[in-house]
């Protein structure tokens, strides 16, 4: 009897209190009685029953605070809409990041081993990390007891589909790729595809040229004059390690046999290898290591390579990971931001309801009422605010996708989904409690006491305001540091004149112009007419070109010294006579080529840059001296006949020592295009386009600026820099708007005051001077804050700063500027209002 | 005097509450016995619908509590208020006249009872 008793009166907690204060004796003596007269049964359903009727109470009473709240908020439509705006923008960039987050980091990758997936590198023990995988790496690799399967690709060189003289960007695969990287073809087979003298074709190669045909499995394709099986057509929006697939699209993918793989003697950058069941990355990082030591390189101080391996995920990944999470951390400040403002915004619009409140408890409403009230109110401005948030990072994926993280795998299927949408009501929760709570404390802590609550309240709402103050100054900081850094890069010395010049921007295979009916030779035809376009004052071809996203490295030997194993490798180039001039390239010492030293028949000449002298030719007069260049199975010697100023070659990383030989000597099979003259560089990239091979069957030629490639080769960073800045601009509206509230509220609350030190003699100055100091104390705590977080930020930030170091005095001056700005702004207004106080109404306020 | 039509057709159950005070004050446990007899078990009022609708009829001056029950002082009595009466009238004729156009229309045999 004593426990069913008590499980009613646990039921009775389903009701309101008062409901519970008046009737709950009846109803616990009805569940006596029930259980008396009729039996267990008929009370279990009375019970559930009573319980059904207290929830249903609670619900049309809510129903009701809703109702009340709906129609409150639409008599201050301006409030309701700042409020909403808040909630929206906090709610709709924070899913629209997590969403892109999730994508990238969660989601599962095309390749299904990728768990097991080793990328391993061998790099010299000095200088820059490019790849030197050789075949005495790939052999060891192949059978390191670490291995379960490898996969090695290179680039091969521009191919041309014979029948319709279509260039084919392609790779040469080791067998059995596929299966080893676990990607499942579109259509056909992985293990066919692996199968030496088969190939794989891209999904976009399938659509554009076989007209997504299923029946090209199985047929032969010729390559170069060449018969090759289409085994397999690769998924779409196929991302490979090394950025091949998107950043480097290619159309096929050719296995080649291991004999023929190692023969090939190219480099591959990388080996990726399936590793097996009970290793992990870090003992075949280990066992890596410990293979490249005993492995021979060439490198310039004999030194034998290093060699790492890092999971596939994370090296894909790589800065984009980072920037994900850097991102991911400032929308979550923003949203913090949000948060303390919904709640300042609702804390001072309930300060204005002081007496409705007050009329309210003389009514009976506890503080559960109260919260409930606030609660409701709080949750008509969420759900709306928190629907246009959603609406809001709909439509900001997609963009955010296009701008940032291109690299990413599967950054495509970023969307929307059903863990984003549980993030945003989590959010949207967070930030209603957050909305409701403060201004109950402030209720709760002034029915105790009036003037000490308030007080107590106004710590509290400034000490938030500190905190956003220092969010926004962190954000800021942050900002100005990416984006410094983003313009150093992009506005760092090239060591070429880029402005007037367009280049091609795919190179061209002599044999694709045999195919075309352009002979090779008439490489001096093509140089003659781009030379004679109008506007043109001086035209080039060359195997690569400064910022060119491919860079040929080779060993030479100096100076008698044959090439050997511990030969320095050096940036090579092959380039026509004008090509110095034409990218205004300064000459430094000697001559630069003439139309003599690209004869067949004349001596074999070559030019070294500034750094290469400095590095290696300390004290001696290069010109005139003799360098050994490879050239197939037979070197050959070189006199050095001029010395040309250094290049950067990418944007990134340190220039390497360069060697440039006459383009017609070295026999590279393709060549880029570039010209000089008196038009803009655009104008120029038309006629260049245009005009360079007229007769590839109405091929276009595609053609950059040096202001478009660099724009191109930092877009990431410079999307990131941007997102960056519009998050410190949405935090530095958020704080102003924070710091108004506080200030405007304070001035309200102290309207007597001041009146009567008015009333007292005081200047309307002095009055606001006290106001503005105000201000001034919080920002400098904010900034303060905000010095630490930034700390933090530049630590955060620094691995992936390429020019801009240290913690830099000016940045910091952006952000405090902009701060004490944003202050000003926000504090003046409130101020101004105090200084005109009128005495005598201000003593019949409150 | 107000117009009580708009407050019909009434709930059956606040009907029946209100039948059950017609001839007697009583407390809320006698009025679910009451209903309970009246309906012969087809319309049973649990505490969890009883008490919120009685809440709400003392709120609209339906009914009115008096002191304490001497029998058991945990429990208070009901009795019906003028207008609670005439709210219960009100919905009996509108009940009866509905009864009389189903005779009308042979859906019930004339004079039954």
């Amino acid at each position: 009897m004593n426990a069913a008793i008590a499980i009613v009166r646990l039921a009775l907690l389903a009701y309101p209190r008062a409901f519970r204060r008046e009737f709950g004796g009846d109803i616990v003596a009805d569940h006596e009685a029930i259980l008396r007269d009729r039996g267990l049964a008929p009370f279990a359903r009375s019970l559930i029953e009573t319980l059904c009727g207290g929830i249903a109470m609670r619900a049309e009473r809510a129903g009701g605070e809703t109702a009340l709240a709906v129609r409150r908020l639409r008599r201050h439509p301006g409030f309701a809409a700042a409020v909403i705006a808040t909630f929206a923008i906090g709610v709709g960039v924070n899913v629209a990041v997590f969403s892109v987050l999730s994508a990238l980091v969660f989601a599962p990758s095309p390749m299904a081993n990728i768990r097991h997936l080793a990328l391993v590198t061998v790099h010299p023990p000095a200088g820059p990390a490019y790849g030197l995988v050789g075949p005495d790496h790939v052999r060891a690799f192949a059978k390191a007891p670490f291995t379960d399967s490898i996969a090695a690709f290179f680039p091969s060189n521009q191919r041309v589909m014979t029948n319709t003289a279509t260039q084919v960007y392609g790779l040469t695969a080791y067998p059995g790729m596929l299966d080893t990287l676990g990607i499942r073809p579109e259509l056909g087979s992985a293990r066919e595809a692996g199968i030496p003298g088969r190939a794989a074709i891209s999904d976009e190669f399938w659509r554009s040229h076989f007209g997504a045909d299923p029946s090209i499995i199985g047929r032969a394709i010729v390559i170069d004059g060449k018969d090759i099986v289409v085994a397999a057509v690769l998924p779409p929006h196929l991302m490979l390690p090394m950025g091949f697939g998107r950043e480097i699209p290619f159309q096929l993918l050719e296995t080649v046999s291991v004999p023929a793989f190692l023969a090939s003697g190219a480099q591959s950058d990388v080996v990726i290898v399936k590793y097996k069941p009970g290793w992990s990355i870090r003992d075949v990082d280990r066992m890596v290591r410990t293979i490249a030591a005993g492995i021979r390189t060439n490198d310039a101080a004999g030194r034998n390579a290093i060699g790492t391996a890092v999971d596939v995920r994370s090296a894909m990944l790589g800065p984009d990971s980072f920037y994900a999470w850097a991102l991911f951390w400032a929308t979550a400040a923003v949203l913090l931001i949000a948060c303390v403002n919904a709640a300042t915004l609702v804390l001072a619009f309930t300060l204005t309801r002081t007496n409705e409140f007050a009329l309210r408890r003389e009514l009976g409403a506890g503080p559960a009422n109260l919260l409930g009230q606030l609660l409701a109110e709080a949750a008509v401005l969420a759900l709306p605010g928190t629907a246009a948030g959603v609406a809001l990072a709909v439509t900001l994926v997609q963009p955010l996708t296009h701008v940032l993280f291109t690299r990413a795998y599967n950054v495509d299927r970023a969307h929307v989904d059903a863990a984003a949408l549980a993030y945003s009501v989590g959010v949207a929760v967070v930030a209603v409690l957050a909305a409701a709570l403060t201004p109950y404390m402030h209720f709760a802590q002034r029915r105790s006491s009036a003037l000490r609550g308030a007080g107590l309240g106004m710590t509290l709402r400034s000490a938030l305001v500190v905190a956003e103050i220092g969010a926004a100054f962190a954000l800021i900081f942050s900002t100005a540091l990416l984006a410094r850094d983003v313009f150093a890069i992009a506005n760092q010395p090239l060591g070429i004149d880029p402005s007037h010049v367009a280049v091609t921007a795919f190179p061209f295979t002599e044999a694709g112009f045999s195919d075309a009916g352009v002979s090779p030779s008439d490489e001096h035809a093509t140089l003659a007419r781009l030379s004679a376009l109008p506007g043109v004052t001086s035209a080039a071809v060359s195997m690569i070109y400064p910022l060119s996203t491919s860079t040929v490295r080779m060993p030479i030997g100096i100076s008698d010294q044959p090439i050997s194993a511990s030969s320095p490798i050096v940036s090579a180039n092959a380039v026509s006579s004008q090509f110095f001039a034409t990218l205004g390239i300064p000459i430094v010492l000697g001559r630069p080529f003439s139309a003599g030293d690209d004869s067949v028949r004349a001596a074999p000449v070559a030019i070294v840059d500034k750094l290469f002298v400095d590095r290696y030719l300390r004290g001696r007069n290069p010109i005139g001296m003799r360098i050994q260049i490879p050239s197939g199975s037979k070197p050959y010697w070189s006199r050095i006949i001029g010395v040309a100023g250094t290049v950067r070659d990418s944007l990134s990383g340190d220039p390497t020592p360069a060697v440039y030989v006459p383009y017609e000597k070295a026999g590279f099979g393709m060549f880029y295009s570039m010209v000089r003259g008196t038009l803009p560089s655009d104008a120029l990239a038309r006629e260049l386009g245009t005009a360079s091979y007229p007769r590839m069957h109405g091929h276009r030629v595609d053609t950059r600026t040096f202001a478009s490639i660099v724009a191109e080769q930092t877009a990431n960073q410079r999307a990131i820099a941007e997102l960056f800045g519009a998050l410190a601009l949405i935090a530095a509206l958020l704080a102003l708007t924070g710091i108004y509230g506080v200030i405007a509220f304070s001035v309200r609350r102290r309207t007597r005051e001041f009146g009567i030190r008015l009333a007292l003699g005081a200047s309307g100055a002095s009055i606001m001077r006290g106001v503005m100091r105000r201000v001034a104390v919080m920002v400098a705590a904010g900034i303060g804050v905000g010095l630490i977080l930034s700390v933090f930020a530049q630590r955060l930030l620094a691995p992936n700063l390429s020019i801009v170091k240290g913690f830099d005095f000016p940045t910091l001056l952006i952000a405090a500027v902009s701060m004490l700005a944003v202050a000003l702004v926000a504090g003046i207004i409130p101020a101004q209002r105090a200084m005109r106080i009128d005495p005598a109404a201000s003593l019949r306020y409150e | 005097m107000a117009d009580l039509s708009e407050l019909l057709p009434l709930n059956p159950r606040a009907f029946y509450v209100l039948l059950s005070l017609a001839e007697e004050e009583r407390h809320g446990y006698a009025i679910s016995k009451a209903v309970d007899a009246l309906t012969e078990g087809t319309a049973r009022l649990t505490p969890g619908t009883l008490y919120p609708l009685i809440r709400q009829m003392l709120i609209d001056g339906w009914i009115a509590e008096l002191r304490e029950d001497p029998e058991d002082p945990r429990r208070r009595r009901y009795k019906l208020t003028a207008l609670g009466r005439r709210i219960a009238a009100a919905e009996a004729r509108r009940l009866e006249s509905l009864v009389r156009a189903a005779r009308a229309f042979s859906l019930l045999p004339h004079g039954a009872h």
